[in-house]
């Protein structure tokens, strides 16, 4: 079943001579409980194309849709609550909030929505990302390894229907990105998580069940492993 | 040097908004420390010259008990001595066989040091020496012998100085926040191999650039205020009788100070946070230095009541303003000291209004509305009561002598209730001075020409005499009344017909006869000190028994006073008119006296209350303003680093509206805060003076300054609601999503 659907997607940046296309009418599907890297030089269009995946940027042309949902014709406010509920980020620079702690960061989203964090279901998250002991610190007092594992936690908190992540790893030494790209292989084989990783790494690319490779906005090969 | 200046330039020009930051904040500031000091240095050479007018521009004087060629050498020996510099001798004060000289010093600092001396080497005494105190504490010397030196002029350079430091303090955060934007593109020049000692230069120059023509048009703004200020207070008490019109002086050392001060706040304000950058590593500085290094110790502050009232969002924003503690916190203070003292100044003179009004113009409306006391008058050498009290328009005159006594009071001659109460102990306390079986008790005598005198006793109802005084037969009952609302025992006995009169030390001086006993004392303008026996006597017969009872020496200095009522419902006019009348028969008379009128005085008083509240009220409007400043500051500094906070917030699926309340929640926060924190407060003050005073509640609430505090309120609300949705404004307008995919910024 698919989950997601990318039917001529095209995005340009600036008007006129100074016109940049940063995805040229880009095709792409991914099923349900897929695990999907997308690679590609700087510059690829990777950035461009999961932003519009979370609704944070609008494509110029073309339709996306995210778990039935037509993300380019949200609304800013819908889009927010469609990124709240349906997807989870998760960014090379951690992006957490500083002046909260662990526990309030991973549950972030579900506090917006005024609904109270399920106290079990937290626990079962928090161990499994190895934060048990960190729950009331703040981002400040962890190393990046760790904070990258809050970002993963808050973003998986919703049970969203898709996990994007940036260069979730991009920031880190290798002993750390190899524990995150673990964790997020734990994720989609365990709760059968769809995450779809864009990074330019191809080594980590390689772990994926299936690798994306944008050139100038397009798709230019759809490997599947194995 | 040519490549900074070029990158500074180009800085500057793709953010004007920086740009502007700073140039605004040196402006505030320059222009505030210069309304300040103006104001300062012009009032306080307004009272020195106050001073010199009307008590002289001496600063100590020294009374010589020599003539001839012995004042002569001592003349000589004062003008050895290093610290003095001149030595005047004023005739006018000198008499025979004694010189008044007056002298002032090289070194004010010196002056008592200096006299000590002065009074050793010339063998004179305490009463020889002395100095002028109220100017001295001008220049702030003090007499080391004085446990309380006057405290206000320290107090106001306390105030002053805090204000100042604000400022400075104002500046210094215009220049933080600018720098932190700049982090990032300092550490894109640190990290192509930019010095510390370069980038700190680089810094410096742009803030040269960005504050000295702010800084010179802020200071020359504010002189101009301070001017117009001065005049502002000239016209509003023009018609303040005696008055002298303040002149505005603009003192070069006062200006070199405002512009020393700002220059070195702005160089040292972009030197520390320059100072702070050359410390980071230029990775940090690419980063903005946003998130600290893993394991450092940060406190986390939690806001119970935010999170309870707005909940997650609520924890933010609190999140937030903790966040920039340090730099709202002169924000903070000074919204809060601003609203404070308007608040608590206004309630004052409100309840102060009141009471005055109570105890002294209502108290006293039907008692005058020309009051003129004689110095150094007997009733008996007055000749004028006939023609003051028949002048046109006087309803009812009255003229009388006020005299201390002290009377003797046996136990037994206490009324029945009184003793039933325990004695004048149980009332008075420790004011009772016990003397043998009795007391020794205060008693004012009043003496009135023996027309009046008949005229009390048919009012009091009490017959008719002169033989014998009335004695105000009452004493307050402490133990069962409030002193705003009290009642009365009969003080004596009812058959009482003669009281002792003693000295002050208890001698008895002889036997008063009384021709009665009265509850209510005459109309006059008078308080009788609670616990006091206040007598009443006809001129005649106190004429008569001090010949007879000698007074002792010091009580011998009588004045007589006059009091005339106009008509009922007379008019500021009238009562000039009237005083102008009377003050003329004085003139004639050749005495010396002192005249005023009820209207008059009231108005002036009211006058003085107003023109404190509008002191004080401008001082709390300045110090709104500085943290008013520092709120826009605020807000609209820190772009950058709030940007990339909301792009956070955007990430996590927050709303567009969801963000715009961050912003609202902020603002409350920062606004209310001085209001929640000063309204249970002063109504706390007010509720315990009301009590104190045993003021009407409803009283106060009638003429409580609801209006003007809400204002005020309104103001301060106002405007952070303004700096917030400026900032607002200036922040989520952008395109914030641009910000998530620029992953140079963390």
């Amino acid at each position: 079943m698919e989950l997601l659907q990318c039917t001529g997607l095209k995005k340009v940046y600036g008007r006129g001579d100074t016109a940049v296309c940063a995805l040229d009418g880009l095709d792409l599907t991914v099923e349900r409980g897929e695990f999907t890297a997308i690679v590609g030089a700087s510059g690829s269009g990777k950035s461009t194309l999961l932003h519009i995946l979370a609704g944070v940027d609008k494509p110029t042309a073309g339709k996306v849709l995210v778990d039935g949902v037509d993300v380019g014709a949200l609304d800013p406010t819908r889009a927010a609550l469609f990124r709240r509920r349906k997807v989870g980020l998760v960014y090379q620079f951690f992006n957490l909030i500083p002046t909260l702690t662990v526990e309030k960061n991973i549950t972030l989203p579900l506090l917006l929505d005024k609904r109270r964090p399920d106290p079990e279901a937290l626990d079962r998250l928090v161990a499994a990302l190895g934060l048990q002991d960190k729950r009331k610190a703040l981002p400040g007092q962890l190393s990046g390894g760790q904070q990258q594992r809050v970002a993963i936690a808050r973003a998986l908190c919703y049970r969203p229907a898709l996990l994007l992540a940036d260069e979730p790893t991009g920031n880190l030494d290798r002993k750390n990105s190899t524990e995150i790209l673990d964790l997020l292989r734990l994720c989609h084989r365990e709760l059968g998580q769809t995450i779809l990783l864009v990074t330019h790494d191809e080594t980590l690319a390689a772990q994926a069940d299936r690798v994306v490779t944008l050139s100038d906005g397009r798709v230019v090969s759809d490997r599947k492993r194995g | 040097m040519g490549m900074w200046k070029d990158f500074s330039r180009s800085y500057l020009a793709r953010n004007p908004a920086a740009a502007r930051t700073i140039g605004v904040a040196a402006l505030a500031a320059a222009f505030f420390l210069a309304l300040l000091c103006g104001l300062f240095s012009n009032a306080w050479s307004y009272e020195v010259d106050r001073i010199c007018r009307e008590e002289g521009s001496w600063q100590a004087r020294v009374t010589l008990p020599l003539t001839g060629s012995a004042l002569e050498e001592a003349l000589t020996a004062l003008e050895q001595f290093a610290a003095v510099d001149t030595v005047t001798p004023n005739a006018g004060l000198s008499g025979e066989g004694a010189t008044v000289v007056e002298l002032t010093f090289r070194h004010k600092a010196a002056a008592y040091e200096t006299l000590d001396l002065i009074q050793t080497r010339l063998g004179l005494t305490d009463d020889q020496v002395e100095a002028h105190d109220t100017l001295l504490s001008r220049y702030l010397v003090t007499d080391p012998r004085d446990a309380t030196p006057p405290l206000l002029l320290p107090f106001l350079l306390a105030v002053w100085g805090a204000a100042v430091l604000a400022l400075v303090l104002l500046l210094r955060n215009a220049f933080e926040i600018t720098m932190q934007a700049r982090l990032h593109q300092l550490g894109l020049l640190a990290s192509i191999g930019a010095t510390p000692r370069q980038l700190r230069l680089c810094l410096l120059q742009e803030a040269a650039v960005l504050a000295l023509l702010p800084l010179a048009a802020g200071t020359a703004l504010g002189f101009g205020g301070c001017a117009a200020v001065i005049a502002a207070v000239n016209r509003a008490a023009a018609d303040l009788p005696g008055r002298v019109p303040a002149v505005f002086r603009l003192s070069w050392p006062v200006v070199a100070v405002v512009l020393l001060t700002a220059a070195l706040t702005v160089f040292l304000s972009a030197w520390l946070p320059a100072r702070k950058l050359s410390r980071l590593s230029p990775l940090e500085a690419l980063r903005g230095a946003a998130c600290p290094a893993p394991g450092r110790r940060i406190k986390r502050r939690v806001h119970p009541l935010l999170a309870v009232c707005f909940g997650i969002r609520g924890e933010l924003a609190g999140g937030a303003l903790y966040a920039r503690k340090k730099s709202l916190r002169i924000a903070n203070v000074s919204l809060l000291l601003s609203f404070m003292g308007f608040t608590a100044m206004l309630c004052f003179f409100t309840l102060s209004d009141i009471s005055t009004r109570q105890t002294y113009f209502e108290r006293y409306q039907d008692a005058w509305d020309v009051m003129a006391v004689v110095s150094d008058t007997g009733l008996d050498s007055f000749s004028l009561t006939e023609s003051l009290t028949t002048l046109p328009g006087v309803e009812d005159g009255v003229v009388y002598q006020k005299q201390e006594a002290h009377a003797l009071l046996p136990a037994a001659a206490q009324s029945d209730p009184l003793q039933a109460l325990g004695g004048l102990p149980a009332l008075a306390g420790e004011d009772a001075v016990a003397l043998g079986d009795g007391w020794l008790v205060d008693a004012p005598v009043v003496v009135l020409d023996d027309a009046a005198f008949l005229r009390y006793c048919r009012q009091a109802g009490v017959s008719p005499s002169v033989d014998g005084a009335v004695l105000l037969n009452r004493v307050w009952d402490s133990l069962h009344s409030h002193f705003r609302n009290r009642q009365y025992l009969p003080f004596v006995q009812p058959g009482t017909a003669a009281l002792t009169l003693a000295d002050a030390d208890g001698t008895p001086l002889g036997e008063l006869p009384l021709t009665g006993l009265a509850d209510t004392p005459p109309n006059l303008r008078e308080e009788y000190d609670s616990y006091t026996l206040a007598l009443f006597c006809p001129q005649s017969l106190w004429t008569r028994w001090t010949r007879e009872h000698p007074l002792p020496a010091r009580n011998q200095t009588p004045e007589v006073c006059v009091r005339l009522l106009g008509q009922e419902g007379i008019t500021l006019a009238q009562c000039q008119a009237l005083q102008a009348e009377a003050a003329a028969l004085l003139d004639d008379a050749g005495c010396t006296y002192t005249i005023e009128n009820r209207l008059e005085e009231r108005l002036v008083n009211d006058r003085m209350i107003r023109g404190m509240e509008q002191i004080l009220g401008a001082f709390c409007l300045l110090l709104a303003a500085i943290g008013l400043a520092n709120v826009f500051l605020n807000t609209l500094g820190f772009v950058g680093q709030r940007r990339r906070e909301f792009a956070r917030y955007l990430s996590i699926g927050m709303t567009p509206g969801e963000l715009r309340s961050l912003f609202w929640i902020e603002a409350a926060v920062l606004a209310l805060r001085p209001l929640v924190i000063t309204l249970p407060l002063t109504a706390l003050v007010v509720a315990f003076m009301l009590r104190a005073s045993a003021l009407d509640p409803a009283l106060f609430l009638a003429e409580a300054p609801f209006v003007p505090v809400a204002l005020f309120a309104l103001l301060l609300v106002g405007s952070v609601a303004l700096a917030y949705a400026l900032g607002a404004r200036r922040i989520l307008t952008a395109d914030l999503s641009q910000l998530l995919k620029d992953d140079t910024l963390p």
